[in-house]
């Protein structure tokens, strides 16, 4: 390696920031994984996240020489980072490894780690001394445009915009009349009734007992009458319950079932009182044997 | 950054002094000039401060976003009237307008260009967020959602999707997703919300920066950009967690980095590097979404061969010149061409590898299509109706007819401009530009029921070829007006037709009930998920667990199948379940034995379906009988009858909606009181 470059030139300090900041990066990342606070954790981690793999493939393409314009840039970092989480994802996922914390910071610190040293490579390769990363514009130079506002000038400009936008978004949002969910109530089996897949076999004339349940989300307190019937003729006792808005009743509906054998219907009926507006019914079928003597 | 020598923005070539730019564009580019040529003449060097109408802009942003709350926060709490669709375009402009004209200036700089066109792509976010900033909401979105969700738990990365089956095969953005996740610890659609944001200003830099390095001017690609963000598919349909949504912004920075390779101007090396980062790019598009790749490809191939017209056709004298244009035009022919090769190598691999029923899930919209459009042509067949049955405004619907027409104006124009610098032009741009034209082609295709769909979605990507063309030509007209009152009202035109074109462009692209809350809309995907549907879903998944198989119409099913766990039934001509809902007597025989066998237990029934017919014109699929040209609801006997049918447990009953459990076994059973006439 005679004809490598001092390794003053690798940590020339104007190279500083383009190598030791990946790095410094990618060995936090695992750290900052581990924050407990989820929102803390994802402001800190989701920037780098978008950047990290984005320029260490910038890096690898373009070396240390050239840089792009940072708005143009950073798009760019943040979309090939986009690209290498699923790429890095199938390539683990074929040699049987699962998308996890641990594999998707390996991956990423691999990567950077692989761009740091190709560029530690190609800098003690030249014998040429370090010099200042060039500036390369998404363009070639331009000759227009040259009335308008600054980089620094827009960026704050655009900043507080957002900034206040945002702010502007959750008063209006904070303020504004809310839409209301649409009224509705549940009417339905539980406990092993909400299972029975085949109809069960009675003793004709026996007692059978049904649990239902009714929620109310009609936002406002509401009573329901039940109307248990079989085959269309045989009435049950009814039950009324009144329910507070987003409240359940479960409870038994009970009655005894026909004598005769066969499948028996039945039916319980769910109405909003005091108008007896219908709101279902549930249909159930049982059948009954011959009582045995 | 360095201070920038002078350019001309002609031929590339840097020049110390704006003097010796000025002199070189009066002997070289005489004719150009004369034309008007976009930014073909210097400006003097003079910056301000603060730009007042960029200020008004950044104001304005803050301003439009609170009307555009107030015009959801209305549609959401008001059942009729027009009032939201006012409203969101007055808001919409707001910010658009004091943007349009600032960019339609030559005079701001790059900076505040790019300023700029990020808050035109934050500001064009907004309305999908507002619609819905809760949780996914829209079909396709649902779908991803439930997917990315799905490889979270399991830890796998092809996982069988049983609503778009075709998802399985491109992990692109789901895989992307669960790695966030991984490493923030944020949810699915808060980890979708942030990469939805971020894609769509990365989508206007992409343009914006395609457009700089094929035009060389800031001016140019700032309108550009501008254009390419009304297009149809920008405010919702690439807002939404989606596949396109990503695939699209791949799409661009390929063609982006394309132009960076086919301009560079800094030898092999830059070049390289463009070829390998734009690889890196192609293969997550490739990954991503399978149209995407497939225009992609088309478009690398069509700039390929541009490229290669464009070198068999260099005359320049003398022999010197010559020989170094040839040098350099072949260099870039190879580039290119390898370049095209290699995606088209890598996206054949993954159909041929991995993707495989890709072909057959893309060839039935685009042979109907082709089909539907014949029979048109013969008048075998009635054209679908544009709008009907819709509530939009009248003025969106006119400025929807008048869009193609203002643009076919503009690319006309452009394409002039481009042809008269055919030799000059980059060849990329004179490829993007073809490309670009193919967005008229698809437009019959909207009056076809097959073929709509494909034709909307290939607007993403037509619309950047359309941008590379309109864009010079907005840039030419403008530098050949005399400043003052005259330019000024050019602008005033100009933002005019570009805002009627977005107006337009959302309205032919987006429902209403896609577009605003409001009641409930039975078969309208967003308004038909309400409370109610979500309450019996929630019911579902708590009492009978996850993966259980279920019947139910297709609001039903996506409900059921995204966020119920549920392994819901495709409807085909092979698997007709339609004929349990539409037929008032029993299915057929085949049917039954089909449920039964493939452990169908649970059946979904919306009372609705006998009340309503579905705003998009399908109860399930768009092979059902009478899709798309019902005008009754289905008979209420079909939809009762199984009130009555002993092999079927009512369990579960709200005002609207039911689920029934299959008993097979009590399929030949007789109740002891008959009530049903038809019986097995």
């Amino acid at each position: 390696m005679s004809d490598a470059a001092p390794a003053s030139a690798v940590f020339d300090r104007r190279r500083a920031d383009q190598l030791l900041l990946p790095a410094i990066a990618a060995f936090a990342l695992p750290a900052c994984t581990l924050i407990p606070q989820t929102y803390v954790r994802a402001a800190i981690v989701f920037p780098v996240a978008l950047v990290l793999p984005g320029y260490a493939i910038l890096l690898l393409a373009f070396g240390t020489d050239r840089r792009l314009d940072w708005v143009p840039g950073l798009s760019l970092c943040a979309l090939l980072s986009m690209a290498f989480y699923p790429l890095a994802g199938l390539l683990l996922a074929a040699v049987s490894v699962a998308p996890s914390v641990q594999s998707v910071v390996g991956a990423v610190d691999a990567l950077v780690l692989a761009a740091l040293g190709v560029s530690i490579l190609r800098i003690r390769r030249r014998r040429e001394p370090a010099r200042a990363p060039r500036w390369v514009p998404a363009s070639p130079p331009r000759n227009e445009g040259e009335q308008g506002m600054s980089g620094r000038r827009m960026l704050v400009a655009v900043a507080v915009a957002i900034a206040l936008a945002g702010l502007g978004l959750g008063w209006a949002r904070h303020f504004e009349p809310r839409p209301v969910a649409t009224p509705y109530t549940a009417f339905y089996l539980t406990g092993a009734w909400s299972h029975v897949s085949a109809a069960p076999a009675i003793r004709g004339g026996a007692r059978l007992s049904v649990v239902v349940g009714v929620t109310n989300r009609t936002h406002r307190l509401q009573s329901y009458r039940l109307t248990p019937q079989v085959d269309g003729s045989l009435s049950w006792p009814t039950r009324t319950v009144t329910l507070l808005p987003g409240a359940t009743w479960t409870g038994p509906v009970r009655g005894p079932m026909p004598g005769d054998p066969g499948l028996h219907e039945l039916v319980v009926r769910l109405t909003m009182t005091p108008q007896d507006t219908p709101v279902g019914g549930l249909t159930i079928w049982a059948r009954t044997k011959l009582p045995s003597r | 950054m360095e201070d920038l020598a002078f350019a001309c923005t002609h031929c590339g070539k840097a020049f110390p002094t704006k003097d010796a730019l000025t002199a070189h564009i009066a002997r070289r580019h005489r004719r150009a000039l004369r034309r008007g040529w976009a930014a073909a003449q210097p400006l003097e060097p003079h910056r301000v401060a603060w730009d007042p109408v960029t200020i008004l802009a950044c104001a304005a942003l803050v301003a439009g976003a609170v009307t555009m709350s107030l015009a959801y926060s209305w549609a959401a709490t008001h059942d009729s009237g027009l009032l939201q669709y006012h409203l969101f375009w007055a808001g919409e402009f707001l910010f658009l307008v004091p943007a349009m004209v600032r960019l339609l200036s030559r005079r701001p700089s790059r900076a505040e260009r790019l300023g700029l066109l990020v808050m035109v792509g934050l500001f064009s976010y907004l309305p999908k967020f507002l619609r819905d900033p809760t949780g996914p909401l829209f079909q396709d979105e649902l779908i991803h959602w439930h997917q990315a969700q799905v490889m979270f738990a399991s830890g796998k990365v092809f996982v069988p999707n049983q609503l778009l089956g075709i998802i399985e095969y491109f992990p692109g953005l789901q895989l992307l997703t669960v790695q966030l996740r991984h490493l923030t610890g944020l949810s699915t659609f808060q980890a979708g919300s942030i990469l939805l944001v971020l894609l769509h200003v990365v989508s206007l830099v992409g343009v914006f920066v395609l457009v700089e390095r094929l035009s060389r001017s800031s001016w140019v690609a700032g309108i550009a950009a501008l254009i390419y963000s009304i297009n149809p598919a920008f405010m919702f349909f690439d807002a939404q967690f989606s596949y396109e949504s990503l695939s699209t912004v791949f799409f661009i920075w390929v063609l982006a980095c394309v132009a960076g390779l086919q301009t560079t101007r800094e030898g092999a090396s830059e070049r390289d590097a463009w070829l390998g980062v734009g690889l890196v790019l192609a293969a997550g598009c490739i990954v991503t979404h399978h149209l995407a790749t497939y225009i992609l490809v088309g478009a690398l191939i069509l700039i390929a061969c541009v490229t290669a017209a464009r070198n068999a056709a260099v005359r320049v004298q003398p022999l010197q010149i010559r020989l170094r244009i040839r040098r350099e035009s072949r260099r870039r022919l190879t580039v290119t061409t390898v370049f095209a090769i290699m995606v088209c190598a890598g996206a054949a691999a993954w159909a041929a590898l991995v993707a495989t029923g890709t072909v057959a899930y893309l060839a039935p919209s685009v042979v109907g299509g082709v089909h539907q459009f014949a029979a048109l042509l013969r008048q075998e067949q009635h054209s679908r109706h544009l709008f009907a049955g819709s509530t939009v405004p009248t003025y969106e619907r006119v400025a929807a007819f008048a869009t193609p027409v203002a643009l076919a104006i503009g690319a006309l124009g452009g394409s002039r401009i481009l042809w008269r610098h055919r030799r000059q032009a980059p060849p990329a741009w004179l490829g993007l530009g073809l490309f670009g034209l193919l967005y008229f082609p698809a437009l019959p295709f909207m009056l076809t029921v097959s073929g709509s769909e494909g034709a909307r979605r290939t607007w993403a990507y037509s619309y950047l070829g359309l941008s590379l063309l309109i864009a010079p030509f907005l840039a030419a007209t403008l530098a050949g007006a005399r400043r003052g009152p005259r330019r000024g009202a050019l602008v005033a035109v100009i933002v005019v037709v570009l805002g009627a074109v977005l107006v337009g462009n959302v309205s032919i692209q987006v429902d209403p009930e896609y577009r605003f809350p409001g009641p409930y809309v039975y078969g309208s995907d967003t308004r038909s998920m309400n409370a109610e549907l979500l309450g019996l879903t929630t019911w579902f998944r708590t009492t009978q667990g996850a993966n259980q198989k279920v019947v139910a119409d297709r609001d039903g099913t996506l409900a059921l199948a995204t966020f119920g766990d549920a392994q819901t039934a495709a409807a085909s001509p092979n698997f007709p379940i339609w004929q349990l809902y539409f037929w008032p007597g029993l299915p057929q025989a085949r049917l039954v034995d089909d449920l039964r066998t493939s452990g169908y237990r649970y059946l979904v029934i919306d009372r609705r379906m006998a009340k309503d017919v579905p705003a998009i014109g399908v109860y399930f699929v768009p092979d059902e009988p009478q899709a798309a040209m019902r005008t009754t609801p289905v008979p209420a006997a079909a939809i009762d009858k199984f009130e009555s049918l002993p092999w079927v447990t009512e369990i579960y009953s709200s005002d609207n909606l039911e689920i029934y459990r299959f008993d097979f076994a009590d399929y030949a059973a007789h109740p002891a009181t008959a009530t049903l006439s038809t019986r097995p």
